[in-house]
């Protein structure tokens, strides 16, 4: 098989999925077995072609694949090898600036590191060797304001985000609304919008007020029902959340309903045993909830002692996954998309990234997988002030300090020794134009490290195999869903932004 | 059926030219929680490796 060559089946069609130019094709029978003759060459005797299929149709599948070589440049020669990987611009300071000045817009402050819930599957719960744990620390308002000046002052994006972040950003409200209120007498003429991401608990009649009257996106976590979402999200006593939260939002909805219909979203974090139709139904049934839009994450299954408890065979995410896709492919027209929300959340980030890829110029260089240029387009900023790639990386090297700024040095060190991974171990895999695996996947906590990142090529090859599949089966059922689904404003539940 | 059909290829160049989510223009919003990289790791079924 050549090696940037991928081979799969729906239920009615043969395809390759060609990891250079980025192209899928379907193909007949024949051309298929054409293919494994002479391009893979499994087939050792043609012969067997010939006794199947009648000369002309042979030879029509001959002239078929010489036009996908020519003219779509699939199926090249086996020797043929990629020159690399590289950003589009060269790695310099100056390359840096400009783009981060272009197009930084959210800058996301982690508030304090102490939460007011012990939630089983958290990140900070210490069953995350990677991660750090819930601690006393908040950030005080000297810390925040040199962050925001920082961030005010390099990003000319106008539309710039501040994201109140934690452990649980309410246990420092005050902060929040020193922020606030320093942003609306200090940038005035500069365009921002605050969010916060809260689990929901702490929410009283005056902050609720607040967030109305400072126009916030609200993210609360909701996992599902009162017997899902009690599960894992419990406080200090091991007391289950939900009527907390429900409480709260009818709260919130009491108050200002456009704003509450508007501006709070929900993230739901799916976990065993994954029942994500009971889940499903409560987004798309509770009267509370259901006009609202919802972001669909599941627990991290990496590097923990998490999943230690955990028995699989109780596990409801298959049959779950394969009702999921019957839906979706059952309900693929227009009229019915907004129907599809869960589903969509669910499946969209994989198709989204299938549908949209890009065309790849022949031995052209290749994107580094999936990513960023770190302070590119976001930065976190920890309790004490220095600067992280994300919050998913608040226990990792930082790139800069709010006395210092982005340490370029740094910036270029990350991606210089990133891309030194890639021209080592991608130019070999079918999967390198797909791949999303980013500074996350390669960080061991000291450096980024290639033997750390090499613990998801599998996984990444088996996710996108699975995810060509049900792209290829989508399209085949209507072509023009992907269309509606990249248009956004077709599913979208509301303003968000 | 003919011999072949080519899929449609997105021809808009992201701005950053990667894989990433951050070619969506929604993309710092999307990225609110921890999980946004462990949801792309896990999406579809990976989760069901069974451990």
């Amino acid at each position: 098989m050549l090696k940037y060559i991928f081979e799969f089946k729906t239920a009615n069609y043969s395809y390759f999925y060609d990891g250079i130019t980025n192209h899928i094709v379907r193909v007949s029978d024949v051309l298929r077995d054409v293919i494994h003759a002479e391009i893979i060459r499994d087939i050792k005797d043609c012969s067997n072609i010939y006794s199947k299929y009648s000369r002309r149709i042979i030879n029509s599948a001959y002239k078929s694949l010489k036009i996908l070589q020519d003219k779509y440049k699939i199926f090249r020669n086996e020797k043929f090898k990629i020159k690399g990987f590289t950003l589009p611009f060269d790695i310099n300071e100056e390359n840096l600036k400009l783009f981060i000045n272009e197009n930084n817009k959210k800058l996301s402050l982690g508030i304090t590191e102490q939460c007011n819930l012990r939630c089983a599957y958290c990140t900070y719960s210490g069953k995350y060797y990677k991660e750090r744990v819930h601690s006393n620390k908040f950030m005080n308002f000297e810390i925040a304001k040199k962050a925001v000046d920082f961030f005010m002052n390099i990003s000319n994006n106008k539309r710039k985000l501040i994201n109140f972040y934690g452990g649980e950003p309410l246990l420092n409200f005050d902060l929040i609304k020193e922020v606030v209120n320093y942003c609306s007498i200090t940038y005035k003429s500069k365009s921002y919008i605050f969010s916060l991401s809260t689990n929901g608990t702490l929410i009283d009649e005056n902050i609720a007020s607040f967030l109305i009257k400072n126009d916030f996106l609200c993210y609360i976590s909701l996992d599902g029902p009162e017997d899902v979402h009690d599960i894992y999200r419990t406080n200090t006593k091991g007391q289950g959340t939900f009527e907390k939260i429900m409480t709260n939002l009818r709260l919130i909805k009491s108050l200002n309903e456009k704003y509450y219909k508007k501006n709070v979203i929900f993230l739901i974090t799916l976990a065993p045993p994954y029942d994500l139709i009971k889940i499903k139904e409560f987004f798309s049934q509770n009267e509370l909830v259901k006009e609202n839009l919802y972001l669909v994450n599941t627990v991290n299954t990496n590097d923990t002692i998490f999943f230690e408890d955990k028995n699989p065979n109780d596990w409801k995410l298959e049959e779950s996954i394969k009702v999921m896709k019957e839906e979706l492919l059952e309900n693929l027209s227009e009229k019915d998309i907004r129907g599809l929300t869960f589903h969509i959340r669910y499946f969209l980030e994989l198709l989204i990234r299938i549908h949209k890829r890009k065309m790849h110029l022949e031995n052209s260089f290749y994107y580094p997988n999936g990513i960023c240029i770190p302070g590119g387009r976001r930065f976190f900023v920890n309790t004490e002030g220095e600067f992280k790639i994300c919050e998913k990386l608040d226990n990792f090297l930082s790139i800069g300090d709010v006395y210092s700024g982005f340490y370029f040095s740094q910036i270029k060190y990350l991606l210089k020794k990133y891309i030194s991974f890639c021209n080592k171990d991608c130019v070999n895999c079918w999967a390198l134009s797909l791949c999303d695996l980013c500074f996350v996947h390669a960080n061991n906590v000291e450096d980024i490290n290639i033997e750390e990142r090499r613990k998801f090529c599998e996984k990444i090859r088996k996710r996108y195999a699975k995810g060509l599949v049900l792209y290829a089966t989508l399209f085949e059922k209507n072509s023009s869903f992907f269309e509606l689904l990249t248009n956004e404003d077709n599913w979208r539940m509301n303003n968000e932004i | 059926m003919k011999n072949f059909y080519v899929f449609p290829l997105n021809l808009k160049e992201p701005k950053c030219g990667g894989n990433c989510v951050c070619d969506d223009e929604a993309c710092a919003e999307k990225c609110t929680t921890w999980g946004s990289a462990n949801a792309s790791m896990n999406a579809v079924d990976n989760s069901t490796e069974k451990k």
